[in-house]
């Protein structure tokens, strides 16, 4: 034997000796992949068909291949119907954000919400009934205990392995490698919550004769419900950040385009793609979040649907009949804040020099939208001139408000600036109580922001390049609506009956002024940045340039060089040309729009309005009030401006030319802005008829201690009295 | 009174196959802790046998650990049984499985738990009717059902709400409407008022048994407070151990209690409240007002005093003992010694509602209906009554210890 011969020659001690002595763990385990690869090959098939199956027909089949728009909206009806509308608009907002990013990023987004989908769904389908089994039988929680502990004792990148052996490199192998990353927690917290429930509550569903099937149902699913939930998420975003690490073993997805970035160092590929995947992680985190109670619409649809029979019951549901909720004497009720006392009381009605002021927003707010449909541009296109050669030069046409060449994203904001100023005035003189937003605040804020929008485009620059541009009546509609209606919500503002909720303090408030300085900052360091990158060839073709490229051409003519070579050699000198001498139009360059300058005009009568709105110049109550509306209103119309650059330019671009960072600096200016008007007049609300509020609330009480004397025990004991007597 | 439950020969013992060695251990008399040292199985219930009649109110009372919930858990099969036999209305409880047991369960009997067990994410009304719901009721009967089952407890108006928005009296009193709502002709009530405070807890058991006026329902109930055992209950069984240590009427449970440990339960029972006065009360042995002090005296004997009676045989005056010698003593006459000024009381009434009569240290008259002398309740008595308990108490501890 040659291992005692070798063993012999070197001494134990020796760390040499190991080598004789190795254990063939490895290579046992390779045989047995092998021998499972060559002889299962139906079972891993089996276990890879759902994956297939989901990948190919939901994921690369649909979600990749709809228009995007769509998806949009799908995740928009799904937040609705899972949550509320709030966490709709923004599933909508970010996944539209996702999309601006470009297409490239746009698929890897949904394809990265398509596999997710398909690994949760898929740990839902195999972790909630594992979860239940282990919570209902001891023996199986024996098993899976141990098992789920070391599953989670493995790191990450161990699970892929097995997953490569059997399943090779792609999409299938990736997401199940990242379904079983993320089940533990499912299973788990399903277990925890059906051993959560109360055991006396279980043993009177049984003791009222509950077969076993509808002690599950009825008590333990519906009582481990936000302990299920809460797996939901958690297996959610375990398999969104397995997703990522998948990547590298061919996941599809926004991972992979981070692991591109990361292979490539590209800075501008990693941002984008990290920003998809962060605005992905809280979209999906949002929708998936535990929300107890029947206040969403999906639930109010079950039990809609659950009462089909006798809808009549749906009457005493306080989630359908708002009766039942106005008399609701049920203390704890956290949507009643002790502040909205007065909603219920009923609010000063509308005045007559209040409706003349509203009916002039009205007019006002009416001419910004129909500006949307006149022309705003003639013979050339003022924004998209920049971005695509072929609009710099268009005599004889005009366009309209909603078109790319015309007034384009400038125009959308107008109008619906417009829409909001109608919006809120319709409000108010319907039911004098106009709510937060729909009041004569909002509309001045609504009136402005349309105003400086429109005059946004009336000072952008048109391209130097551009010949024979005219304004177009619809942006002068546009102007005159913004004036009427801010003079409208002007007047609106000073004769509505509002005041603060309570005595605004005498002292200045800092926070609006530091927020109106850091917007100008802001502001500033928009016009200096870049508006513009124009990285098209022809924009940068110098005649020596050209002189090279015609030389090229030349030889290719004379046959001196084959014409492949030739073709590639004028791609390269153009390519070259183009990066070393990009185009950067900034915010006060004569040769671009110049809308930096203006930014910064309207970021400064903004921050100095809300300056103003601090208590400053030590206005009045109402002047303050109107200073803060005006500030929101200036950073509505810049941070409209940004968009309305942004936008149009996107809208029609050549390839090779984008809009710059500083439309992005000049928006956030424009948030800074609205943030200071807000911390003001959130303090302000419509006065109320304090008469009724009395009357109001009086009967309130007296409901309310009559349920009060019939809980006390004496008042209850006399009830049971008499009803056991008769 | 036909029988309802009876429970003969029951053993539970927990753990796996607890039918072996264990059950044979615990059948040959060897104490818990010893079988469980032995097999590591833990007995629950060790040969129990008792039998609850048609329409009373039979309680069962024990500390914590004495076995009494799993004795009610058997009855519906919420617990098998290791051996012996389970019989309501004349069925095999414990052979029952599947949809009869569950038949079984939902027809027969209603039960009320200790600390509710509400299903909080249903409203009062569809707790109340959740019974009718496993059988199938159509929700428009069921409503009815539950409503009506609320109205016995006083609880309508607050059909619509959530269990989480009532008190804890009014959480049970949903419990209570919730086990009467199928109208079953049993109640199981585990510690049903056992999470209460005392004074909703005393008005709960009012209503309980107002409502067992009304309806005439068997009620298995299970406490861990003797009081309350003794202020409710038609006949009351007591457990230790898995055992059963007594059962028999409140005042044999007081008056005679089988062992110490029964005694020292007693000890802490407000017995006023249970012992009536007919049960201390000696013969009247009336005294005839024609005779002297001395033959008064005589007459008295070792009694604290005696009644003069009028023709139709009602009280009219009392001679005691302290007043005849200190008449003889200044030579008086026994009319000189007699004084009218004594309290009176039925023999039905509660030694509590005789205490402040009894403090003035004279005899009182008991009385029937008419007036006329029954007894003689001795003031001596009373307190004899109340120390007597505690006397046992102290034997049986001797016992033990010495």
């Amino acid at each position: 034997m040659s291992l005692i011969s070798t063993a012999d020659q070197v001494p134990v001690t020796d760390n040499e000796v190991l080598d004789e002595f190795t254990i063939p763990f490895g290579s046992w385990t390779e045989e047995s992949v092998n021998w499972i690869t060559l002889n299962l090959e139906g079972l891993l098939d089996a276990i890879a068909w759902p994956f297939e199956f989901l990948i190919d027909n939901f994921v690369e089949g649909f979600l990749v291949d709809l228009p995007w728009l769509w998806l949009v909206g799908i995740m928009f009806l799904v937040a609705l119907l899972v949550r509320n509308f709030t966490v709709a608009v923004g599933t909508a907002a970010g996944l539209v954000v996702c999309g601006l990013l470009g297409n490239e990023y746009w698929e890897e987004t949904a394809r990265t919400i398509g596999l997710i989908l398909v690994a949760v769904l898929l740990c839902v389908i195999i972790g909630i009934p594992l979860g239940i089994l282990a919570g209902r039988i001891d023996a199986v929680w024996g098993v899976l205990r141990p098992t789920l502990d070391a599953m989670q004792v493995i790191h990450s990148f161990v699970y892929l392995l097995p997953f490569i052996y059997f399943w090779g490199v792609g999409a299938v192998g990736a997401t199940m490698a990242t379904m079983i990353f993320a089940l533990p927690p499912l299973i788990r917290l399903t277990n925890l919550g059906i051993r959560q429930v109360p055991e006396d509550v279980v043993e009177a569903a049984r003791a009222y004769g509950a077969p076993e099937r509808r002690v599950l149902t009825d008590v333990q699913l519906p009582l481990a419900r936000p302990a299920i939930m809460t797996g939901i998420n958690q297996t959610l975003l375990l398999a969104f950040s397995m997703l990522g690490v998948a990547a590298i073993m061919g996941a599809g997805g926004l991972g992979r385009l981070l692991f591109r970035a990361l292979g490539q160092q590209d800075v501008s590929l990693a941002a984008s793609s990290g920003l998809a995947f962060f605005i992905l992680a809280v979209i999906l985190d949002r929708i998936a979040q535990t929300e107890v109670g029947h206040t969403n619409l999906f639930s109010r649809i079950t039990t809609a649907w659950k009462s089909r029979r006798e809808p009549e019951v749906l009457l005493d549901d306080p989630a359908f009949n708002a009766e039942l909720r106005k008399g609701d004497t049920t203390p704890a009720d956290p949507t009643i804040d002790a502040d909205d006392e007065g909603a219920e009381g009923s609010r000063t009605p509308v005045g007559a020099p209040e409706r003349a002021a509203i009916i002039t927003s009205i007019v006002g707010g009416a001419l910004m939208v129909v500006s949307l449909f006149l022309t705003w541009a003639n013979d050339a296109s003022k924004l998209t001139g920049y971005s695509r050669r072929s609009d710099q030069e268009l005599p004889g046409e005009s366009f309209a408000g909603w078109a790319a060449e015309g007034g384009s994203w400038f125009a959308f904001g107008v109008t619906a600036m417009g829409i909001f100023v109608i919006l809120a005035a319709v409000r108010v003189l319907v039911s004098s109580a106009g709510g937060r937003w729909l009041s004569p605040d909002g509309a001045l804020l609504a009136a402005v922001g349309g105003l400086i929008t429109a005059v946004g485009y009336f000072v952008t620059s048109p391209s130097p390049l551009t010949v024979g541009y005219s304004d177009g009546i619809g942006m002068w509609v546009a102007i005159l609506g913004g004036v009427i209606a801010s003079a409208g919500a002007l007047r609106w503002v000073q004769v509505a009956p509002y005041g603060p909720r309570r005595p605004l303090k005498p002292k200045i408030v800092a926070a609006p002024i530091v927020l109106g300085i850091t917007g100008v900052i802001f502001a500033v360091v928009s016009m200096f940045s870049m508006w513009a990158l124009d990285e098209r060839a022809d924009a940068v073709i110098t005649p020596e340039i050209q002189a090279q490229i015609d030389e090229v051409v030349r030889a290719a003519a004379a046959g001196e060089i084959d014409s492949g070579p030739a073709g590639s050699e004028i791609l390269r000198i153009r390519a070259q040309a183009a990066t070393a001498e990009r185009l950067v139009v900034d915010g006060k360059s004569s040769d671009g729009p110049g809308l930096g300058i203006w930014t910064l005009i309207f970021s400064a009568a903004g921050a100095v309005a809300a300056a103003g709105a601090a208590g400053a110049f030590g206005l009045g109550d109402r002047r303050q009030w109107l200073g803060g509306a005006f500030a929101m209103g200036a950073g509505t119309g810049v941070l409209l401006i940004a968009v309305g650059w942004v936008g149009s330019l996107a809208r029609a671009s050549d390839p090779n030319f984008t809009s710059g960072v500083g439309a992005m600096i000049g928006g956030i200016a424009g948030f800074m802005l609205l943030a200071a008007g807000n911390i003001v007049i959130a303090g302000f609300e419509r006065s109320q008829v304090y008469g009724d509020l009395v009357l109001d609330s009086d009967s309130n009480q007296s409901t309310q201690s009559s349920a009060r004397a019939s809980t006390d025990p004496a008042g209850t004991d006399d009830a049971v009295r008499t009803t056991v007597a008769t | 009174m036909k029988e309802k439950i009876r429970l003969s020969g029951v053993y539970k013992i927990f753990g796996d196959q607890p039918r072996g060695r264990a059950l044979d251990l615990a059948k040959a008399g060897v104490p818990k802790d010893d079988v469980q040292a032995r097999t590591g199985h833990v007995i629950g219930l060790t040969d129990v046998n008792f039998t609850v009649r048609e329409g009373e109110i039979f309680v069962v009372m024990g500390l914590s650990g004495s076995g009494k919930s799993t004795a009610i858990r058997t009855v519906n099969q919420l617990h098998t049984v290791t051996d012996g036999e389970v019989i309501v209305d004349g069925e095999d409880v414990q052979a029952m499985t599947g949809s009869t047991l569950q038949a079984f369960r939902r027809e027969k009997m209603g039960m009320v738990f200790q600390h509710f067990a509400l299903f909080p994410h249903r409203s009062v009304i569809d707790n109340v009717g959740y019974g009718l719901n496993v059988q199938g009721v159509a929700k428009r009967e069921r409503d009815k059902a539950s409503l009506r089952a609320l109205s016995l407890v006083g609880l309508e108006p607050y059909a619509m709400n959530r269990p989480s928005e009532l008190s804890g009296g009014m959480q049970q009193r949903v419990g209570l409407a919730r086990a009467l709502a199928a109208d079953p002709d049993i109640l199981l009530m585990d510690e049903a008022f056992s999470a209460l405070d005392p004074l909703i807890r005393r008005q709960m058991q009012d209503e309980m048994m107002a409502i067992q006026a009304e309806l005439q329902k068997t009620i298995l109930f299970i406490t861990h407070d003797l009081n309350e055992a003794l202020r409710i209950g038609d006949r009351v069984c007591i457990m230790k151990d898995g055992a059963v240590v007594q059962i028999g009427t409140p005042e044999d449970i007081l008056t005679k209690p089988a062992t110490g440990y029964v005694a020292e339960f007693v000890q802490d029972v407000d017995q006023g409240r249970v012992i009536q006065v007919n049960e201390i009360m000696v013969e009247p042995r009336p005294l005839d007002a024609s005779v002297s002090v001395q033959e008064g005296l005589q007459h008295l004997g070792d009694r604290s005093g005696a009644f003069v009676l009028d023709a139709e045989g009602k009280p009219v005056s009392v001679l005691t003992t302290g007043d005849g010698i200190r008449v003889s003593g200044m030579g008086g006459s026994l009319a000189d010694a007699l004084r009218t000024d004594f309290e009176t009381c039925g023999p039905d009434d509660t030694l509590a509602s005789v205490y402040a009569a009894a403090g003035r240290g004279l005899p009182i008259a008991v009385i029937d209906d008419s007036g006329r002398l029954v007894g003689n309740l001795d003031p001596r008595h009373i307190m004899e009554e109340m120390g007597r308990v505690e006397s046992l108490i102290d034997g049986f501890e001797r016992e033990v210890f010495l």
